[in-house]
């Protein structure tokens, strides 16, 4: 039964794109997320740090990629490798520190020693049981690929997925708007920030893939008393901007500027020019008259950009953040919030554009603090054993999907509306294409 | 008194030992201040606040202790002025300004092992704060501790605080959000 308000728990069947609904259990089940582990997380191209977090051979940053804990290290060659971050003795974590420079890696349990390319140099053991145990050839379990886009370092488990090119695709035109539109490119502000919500990590990706709706109930006060924008305004032009249904999982929303905003309102005068000369026609047009954009590259990295300002003295600054959404379990969700900013930008730019981005999409941010609650709601009416057998209503898209715009300036298929939900319900539509890959369902 | 000039300045800044008196005028003050965050008083806590105030609210790292290696600024959750505590106790105080704090989180602060000295700067205060948070969609307690660094100043109303420096500890909050003060 794929009727509305019917249970639907089978494989292949809980997102039905054809009704625009999903099952409720996909933000709760444990078995829905041990298999996600698999068939998402472990096939995908997941985002790891930024290169400006590492930038001198042996600058090494630790993370978690779900449970899992990542050693991610820039070698004496220059290159950037990431491993799982255990030894493979006793499978100790190897590197406890949250970042540090280092020639090797220590066990703290029995002293083994790796080098930065992941190779063992030493064990504690006589040389004749070292020499049987494989001292020479044993090595840290590494990711199958790393490679960058625009300064972004991701990796994969999967030696078989394609290339980081091929993977992000179409989506690096709009990846350029946020992290590559100066030849410089971007800088992380400072380490990431963590924290933990209880609710499941697709309803992060979603929210930023991505939910016009909730940024007028939910984030529509926040923005009036920050930026003086009344409701209505700012639902007008949610209702009237595109959402981008990119392909392969990738989506984003603009919510642009009104028509009598100047070009580029809200970015720092002295480095449009920078813009100017790095991005092509298409993406100088939708960066000038973007105020708001919001992507998430499948399956949970996620960007959002704006400009805000907290006095009536200083005008809006622009702030840029970057974030995963990392799996802990099905119903809890550890954020990794980093805050990029130009190279290129005047240090006193740098320092407002930080400020800026702690106070609005941070754990501390005032529009941050407003979703996290929210998904936590969510979580409550998805995961009991009646709320499960239900569904959530993406049904806006049956309005919407024969309504694409035509000849819109970038790549992927837009929609004349971030309430259309198309692009929100396009990822789901793939994370359900990539959990059926070799199912019977 | 045992440690180095460096050690004795972590633990306690630079100044003159507080008269009893004003010990408890401190104390009084930080009960006041814990009292107006826990009942979601905020505009009076507002109040507590010097127009010059800095606010600021960071993040510890875990560094290895040979070769500690940090990069870019501050790790900060919050970094904040007069004026944006005054647009973030707006969206607190306005009703349905925030679905994060309505309804209202019941929470609690505990400030301990307060120390003080005064300087030509005011009077710089020490202490430990504990804040247990319970939410509506997050029924268990939440706690959040920190180590606070204030400065308070004196003014015609009494005490103001002038900056806030509070060093959270843990290195990932186990917390939904910060719509709250530390």
């Amino acid at each position: 039964m794929n009727s509305f308000n019917q249970p639907r728990r089978s494989a292949g069947a809980w997102v039905d794109v054809e009704a625009g609904t999903a099952s409720r259990a996909i933000f709760s089940d444990e078995d829905i997320w041990r298999l996600e582990q698999e068939k998402v997380f472990a096939k995908s191209w997941l985002f790891l740090a930024h290169e400006t977090e590492i930038p001198e051979p042996g600058d090494h940053v630790t993370r978690q990629l779900g449970n899992d804990p990542v050693l991610v290290v820039r070698g004496e060659d220059g290159r950037i490798r990431a491993f799982h971050n255990s030894c493979v003795h006793r499978g100790t974590q190897l590197c406890r520190t949250d970042a540090g420079h280092s020639k090797t890696f220590t066990c703290p349990y029995h002293g083994w020693v790796y080098g930065l390319d992941g190779k063992l140099q030493a064990t504690v053991y006589p040389p004749e049981v070292a020499a049987k145990i494989g001292e020479s050839t044993s090595s840290l379990i590494e990711m199958a690929q790393v490679d960058s886009y625009a300064g972004l370092i991701f990796g994969t488990w999967d030696e078989t997925a394609p290339s980081l090119d091929q993977y992000l695709g179409d989506s690096r035109f709009y990846i350029d708007l946020f992290a590559n539109r100066t030849q410089g490119g971007m800088e992380v502000l400072g380490p990431p920030q963590r924290w933990v919500f209880k609710a499941n990590w697709k309803l992060g990706a979603l929210n930023f893939a991505a939910d016009g709706p909730h940024a007028a109930s939910v984030h529509g006060p926040i923005t009036y008393l920050t930026l003086q924008v009344p409701p209505e305004q700012i639902l007008q032009q949610l209702i009237n901007s595109p959402a981008v249904v990119i392909g392969e999982g990738h989506n984003c929303i603009f919510l642009e500027y009104p028509e009598e905003a100047p070009d580029y309102a809200g970015f720092s005068p002295a480095l449009v020019p920078l813009y100017q000369q790095q991005l092509n026609q298409a993406q100088q047009r939708m960066l000038a008259r973007g105020l708001t954009k919001v992507m998430t590259n499948f399956p949970n990295t996620s960007w959002v950009e704006s400009s805000v300002t907290f006095d009536d003295k200083t005008p809006p600054i622009p702030f840029c953040n970057l974030r995963t959404w990392q799996p802990l379990s099905a119903q809890s969700t550890e954020v990794w919030n980093w805050l990029l900013v130009e190279k290129e930008a005047a240090e006193e730019f740098k320092q407002q554009s930080y400020e800026i981005g702690i106070r609005t999409f941070a754990a501390g941010g005032t529009f941050d603090q407003d979703d996290a609650e929210a998904w936590s709601a969510i979580n409550q009416g998805c995961r009991g054993s009646i709320g499960s057998r239900y569904e959530v209503d993406f049904r806006a898209t049956k309005h919407y999907r024969d309504q694409p715009i035509e000849n819109f300036p970038g790549p992927g298929v837009a929609y004349p509306s971030t309430f259309s939900e198309m692009s929100e319900f396009a990822l789901l539509a793939h994370w359900q294409k990539v959990m059926s890959v070799g199912s019977d369902c | 008194m045992p440690g180095n000039d460096s050690t004795m300045a972590r633990l306690l800044p630079c100044g003159e030992p507080l008269s009893d008196e004003d010990f408890r005028r401190v104390y009084d003050f930080l009960n006041l201040e814990s009292d107006c965050l826990g009942l979601g008083e905020y505009e009076t806590w507002y109040g507590l606040l010097s127009p010059a105030v800095t606010y600021k609210v960071l993040a510890p790292a875990f560094l290895d202790a040979t070769r500690p290696r940090r990069y870019g600024r501050e790790n900060a959750y919050f970094d904040d002025d007069y004026a944006s505590l005054g647009i973030r106790v707006k969206q607190l105080t306005t009703p349905g300004f925030t679905i994060a704090e309505n309804p209202a989180t019941i929470s609690r602060h505990f400030v301990t092992n307060i120390r003080g000295v005064a300087n030509g700067e005011g009077i710089e205060v020490v202490s430990n704060v504990l804040v247990v948070r319970v939410r509506s969609t997050e029924p268990e307690p939440g706690v959040v501790s920190a180590r606070r660094f204030d400065r308070l100043v004196e003014t015609p109303e009494g005490l103001r605080i002038e900056s806030r420096l509070a060093q959270l500890d843990q290195v990932s909050l186990q917390q939904l959000n910060l719509s709250f003060f530390i």
